[in-house]
């Protein structure tokens, strides 16, 4: 990245190769073969590009990433958990039905970090993100206001997103 | 070619040189210097600093402490909020550990103070719209750091407003220290307390002026 910062193009190409890579995979362990995979991993390097002046060598270069590749996965989210059109689901069902594979142990990892949240903020987190139902039908669904179930979501997100923390600083 | 190779190669075609690495410390002694400076001078303008004051600073020690350990306070708190316009996986309460630290020493020294009083309570000094001065004083500060952090990376828009509006408003709650009467429960109630408010107007200034681009 310091030779990047530098303006050399072949060592940017490479690094942002590198990063495609392993935004990919980190999003896929979070998240299995979701669709929406390669949209945020674009939406990653686009903020990586924009913010490439904030980065300092003299500090770990994983946690500047990672801290963009999570707010942005987020964001992302975020809006489409607003957007998307009721029952389209965003995993491959047939990938969860195959043992031994890539997208099998990805869903096994997102399994296992859905499993360490409350199951009012893993319901409210599947039935929005995974099924795309709307926060006013997931509310007729539990019975519960509009109002209640973005204030769950967001719950339930920030929650995510400190489980997310928990890991990177365990994995640094 | 998929879409992440042709984000890439745009993004490479793109490249131009960046600057040098942003230094957070020094722009946040910067500003916490220009903020102390102006809301100094505007506060001696309104009415003039307690009379005695040096002399306080000089002859007690423990007051001695409390206004240089909020100074320390106001140093960590601004550079912890001109940090957060840097990514970092690590939460804002996490860099900032020590200096909150220190806040908790020094909001402890308030409270011992109302047991066992620093000097006497005196009304000398008395700045009848105290509370209203911290929150003014503090507004143009927060939006020109919030302004210098928007050029950088915040990801928490509301998050570095609030920690903005925060070492924003202990600036001229520590002047208070100096400038107004000095009672331990008038210092809490009508200095430090505003700082809370500070901070919501922060996050919300922070929500206005760093939403993404």
């Amino acid at each position: 990245m310091a030779a990047a910062q530098r303006g050399d193009k072949t060592a940017y190409e490479k690094l942002l190769i590198e990063i495609a890579a392993t935004i990919d995979h980190y999003l896929r362990a979070r998240f299995g073969p979701a669709e929406f995979i390669d949209d945020i991993t674009q939406e990653c390097l686009l903020s990586i590009h924009k913010g490439r002046h904030t980065y300092d060598a003299g500090r770990p270069f994983r946690a500047w990433l990672f801290a963009i590749v999570r707010h942005r996965a987020i964001d992302f989210l975020r809006r489409r958990g607003a957007n998307i059109p009721a029952g389209t689901g965003n995993f491959d069902a047939d990938a969860q039905t195959r043992p031994g594979t890539d997208e099998s142990t990805a869903i096994v990892e997102a399994s296992l970090m859905l499993s360490q949240l409350s199951s009012e903020h893993r319901d409210v987190i599947v039935r929005t993100q995974y099924f795309g139902y709307s926060a006013r039908e997931v509310g007729a669904q539990l019975g519960i206001s509009t109002a209640a179930v973005r204030v769950r979501l967001h719950r339930a997100l920030r929650h995510a997103r400190q489980l997310f923390a928990t890991e990177d600083d365990t994995q640094q | 070619m998929n879409t992440p190779d042709k984000t890439i190669r745009m993004l490479v075609d793109d490249l131009t040189p960046t600057g040098g690495p942003i230094r957070t410390g020094r722009c946040a002694v910067a500003w916490l210097i220009v903020t102390i400076l102006v809301t100094a001078v505007c506060m001696a303008l309104i009415q003039p600093f307690r009379p005695g004051v040096i002399e306080q600073f000089l002859a007690t020690p423990r007051f001695t402490i409390e206004i240089l350990l909020g100074l320390v306070v106001c140093i960590g708190l601004a550079h912890a909020a001109f940090r957060l316009g840097i990514p970092d996986t690590r939460s804002p309460r996490r860099r900032a550990r020590v200096s909150l630290v220190m806040l908790a020493i020094w909001l402890g020294l308030f409270a011992f103070a109302i047991l066992a009083p620093v000097f006497p309570s005196s009304n000398d000094g008395e700045r009848p719209l105290c509370f209203l001065e911290v929150l003014v004083y503090a507004l143009p500060f927060t939006i020109a750091g919030l302004v210098i952090v928007r050029r950088w990376m915040p990801l928490d828009a509301a998050g570095t407003g609030a920690w903005m509006g925060f070492a924003a408003g202990l600036i001229p709650a520590w002047l208070m220290q100096l400038a107004c009467m000095h009672a331990p429960l008038h210092n809490l109630y009508f200095h430090l307390a505003p700082t809370l408010g500070t901070a919501v107007v922060g996050a919300w200034l922070g929500m206005w002026l760093l939403r993404r681009r």
